[in-house]
């Protein structure tokens, strides 16, 4: 099955509407604030961190068995120091393709890069993909890529997917520890909704939507929330804060977690997010796993 | 491709929860009185039989399709007769008597001799949904769904998002506070992409409508109005109503918080049989329309319920024209249900144009125009709807329509 994903990374566009930070800097008008705010070591070690160590591996390991290109949009204007760990995530990640952008570019050149990894796989007819835009601090479970396998057809065409049940939590990015872990039921959350598409030799098509909480509106929707696809990172290194000072505290962001009842579990984690998973919860997972083993042998002598 | 409907046709169940919840007691005699009041069976029977069943109708045109309709054996005979004259006037409906202890297997039987006549081979995908006797689905709901209905969606759930709502005043049969509802899962037209193999029925399970989703996938597609929510006095959620009034304003209350339609003419698209007919007593002015609407050359169309022994009428209305506009730029048509055109009305013209029929001009000029119409009737003619055109360019502005009889 092939998979496009595309990761905007920090990408530097002050008259984009997509970035809780870009809107500080449109409402204080001053570019260069946005432009030290957005490529501040704090904020930018925070993402590299998480797009690299936490969410690449997780999709390295999800699309196995998969034809998989991963594109992710940099500015020109982004300091070279951060540039540097994202290049070497290109070499060793063979999805990952990195594109530069200029300010006032969109998704031009996203696409003629894609239409060179589609190129040798076309025939004829209709080449059905999914396609899916994943922010630099959202994760994507490891079965990610088979739980969207089965809706990619050719007669979903012009479909949405989303898979409505993911984990949230809050990690601590000084200590690398995720520190609060819930089950997340979310439908239509914009982390992995995907969009059934095609490529027909020439160009793409990919069914639109508007905001992605009232996708169904504009294209039809298949809904699965039967198991986990998504992590939801909350921490105090991103933007939201800016604006809401209730989750620009790490007691604000847990209080905020309060509200999800269910824990996500060590096995859960391990098996779906292993990138988050701390020595304890591989420990406990596999004892689980032993145990279930022990009590399955110990039931077939009772 | 094949549909199955089901509806529990205020089935007698001792146990119901929602008796039990709402009443507090376990008295059954009670419940039965209440089930079948002639209150409540009067408003379901008007719209499960004279709303819902003309819409599937309508809807199932080029379709296969059966309706099974559940209904108590201790239900009184004269709403029973009800159902059995529409099981004769509507082929894809089928009765079927229950008591408290029929099993499910015993309603499904009835379904699989319907499929077992057609003779099909291999597996056979079809929709199957529930219906309460109080809701509607639109016109084009099984055309929707059609392209949904394959073999690799068995399995799936089908939920179309979009609706309208709106009050229900049984008693003038009128609707009040029409409004867009979306409401994604909810229970109405939820369909279950299902299968037969000749033997057996698959219907994917699911628990709550509302975490339908947990279990199965399920297919949104929230882009046109697919199902009506009546709200009305008359129905179970208001068996605790104590001022009608509070209740009806309650409802309108709940009403406002969903949106307006932009184009109320869609209610007359996929919900016909809602068409909007407006009683009129005798010696008593109706207004049809208040409000601000540029005419246009298509018309609007307002249903009427006069008693027939009404001979005399009066249209009055109210028009705001722009200083250009020429004589003649807009009329009022009559209807009648006997469709017939040549015999003439005495102070109605008679159009060569079919769809303008019995008619007659306004006075249109300038400025703001207040007149009215006025004809005779002989004989029983009995009219049964009036609309308004544009008849020339100029953009004429409707401000208020009434009807009066005697």
């Amino acid at each position: 099955m092939i998979f496009v994903g595309v990761t905007r990374f920090s990408v530097f566009q002050p008259q984009s509407v997509e970035w809780h930070a870009s809107k500080a800097a449109n409402l204080n008008e001053k570019k260069e604030e946005y432009l030290s705010y957005l490529y501040s070591d704090y904020r930018m070690m925070f993402r590299l961190h998480v797009f690299i160590n936490l969410s690449l591996p997780i999709l390295e390991k999800g699309s196995q068995g998969h034809d998989y290109i991963h594109v992710v949009q940099y500015s020109s204007v982004m300091p070279s120091k951060f540039l540097r760990p994202l290049k070497e995530a290109e070499q060793r990640y063979k999805f990952l393709k990195l594109v530069e952008v200029s300010e006032d570019e969109r998704y031009e050149r996203v696409w003629s890069e894609v239409k060179l990894f589609f190129r040798p796989k076309f025939k004829e007819g209709k080449l059905v993909f999914g396609f899916f835009n994943l922010d630099d601090d959202d994760l994507l479970s490891v079965t990610f890529f088979n739980q969207m396998s089965r809706y990619i057809t050719e007669d979903n065409i012009g479909s949405y997917v989303s898979l409505g049940l993911g984990a949230t939590g809050y990690y601590n990015y000084d200590d690398k520890k995720l520190e609060v872990a819930k089950l997340c039921y979310n439908p239509k959350i914009n982390i992995g909704l995907l969009a059934v598409s095609y490529f027909n030799g020439d160009g793409f098509f990919i069914p639109r939507r508007g905001s992605h909480k009232l996708v169904d509106q504009e294209a039809p929707l298949i809904l699965d929330s039967r198991a986990i696809s998504f992590f939801w990172i909350r921490s105090v290194h991103q933007d939201t804060g800016l604006y809401d000072k209730k989750v620009s505290s790490s007691e604000g962001l847990k209080k905020n977690l309060e509200k999800y009842k269910r824990q996500l579990t060590a096995s859960h984690l391990v098996s779906h997010f292993p990138s988050l998973a701390s020595k304890r919860d591989f420990i406990h997972h596999f004892c689980h796993k032993v145990t279930r083993k022990v009590k399955s042998i110990f039931r077939k002598f009772l | 491709m094949i549909f199955v409907g089901m509806t529990r046709f205020s089935v007698y169940q001792p146990n119901s929860v929602e008796w039990n919840a709402s009443s507090g007691n376990t008295d059954s005699s009670e419940y039965l009185d209440y089930l079948y009041s002639d209150e409540r069976m009067e408003f379901r029977l008007h719209t499960f039989l004279e709303l819902s069943l003309p819409q599937l109708s309508e809807a199932s045109k080029g379709f296969d399709y059966i309706h099974i309709v559940q209904y108590s054996k201790i239900m009184p005979e004269k709403f029973r007769k009800e159902l059995l004259a529409a099981s004769e006037k509507f082929s894809f409906l089928k009765l079927i008597e229950v008591e408290p202890e029929t099993r499910y297997d015993y309603v499904w039987d009835e379904v699989k001799k319907y499929f077992d006549a057609k003779s099909l081979s291999g597996q056979t995908p079809f929709g199957y949904f529930n219906l309460d006797d109080d809701d509607l689905l639109s016109t084009d709901y099984f055309e929707a769904a059609s392209k949904y209905i394959r073999e690799d969606n068995v399995g799936f759930y089908l939920s179309f998002g979009l609706g309208l709502t709106g009050y229900y005043d049984f008693e003038k049969r009128k609707l009040e506070s029409l409004r867009s509802c979306y409401h994604p899962k909810i229970n109405i037209g939820l369909m279950a992409i299902s299968s037969y193999d000749g033997n057996e029925f698959f219907i994917p399970k699911r628990g709550s409508h509302t975490t339908v989703d947990h279990y199965s996938p399920l297919i949104i597609d929230s882009r046109s109005y697919k199902f009506f929510w009546i709200r009305s006095l008359q129905q179970d959620t208001t068996l605790l109503k104590t001022n009608e009034r509070e209740v009806i304003a309650k409802i309108k209350e709940d009403l406002d918080r969903h949106k307006e339609i932009a184009k109320p003419s869609e209610l007359d698209l996929y919900f016909p049989a809602l068409k909007q007919t407006s009683v009129v007593p005798p010696d008593e002015e109706v207004v049809l329309f208040q409000g601000e609407e540029v005419l246009s050359k298509s018309g609007s169309v307002y249903g009427l319920n006069i008693p027939a022994e009404a001979r005399e009428f009066r249209i009055k209305y109210n028009l705001s024209c722009p200083s250009d506009v020429p004589p003649h730029a807009a009329l009022v048509s009559v209807r009648f249900e006997d469709n017939d055109m040549d015999t003439s009305v005495s102070g109605l013209n008679i159009s060569g144009a079919k769809h303008i029929g019995y008619y007659r001009y306004f006075d249109t000029k300038p400025g703001t125009v207040e007149a009215s119409v006025s004809f005779t009737l002989e004989g029983s003619r009995k009219i049964s709807e009036v609309a308004v055109f544009r008849w020339k360019e100029s953009p004429v502005l409707l401000k208020k329509l009434s009807i009066s009889a005697k």
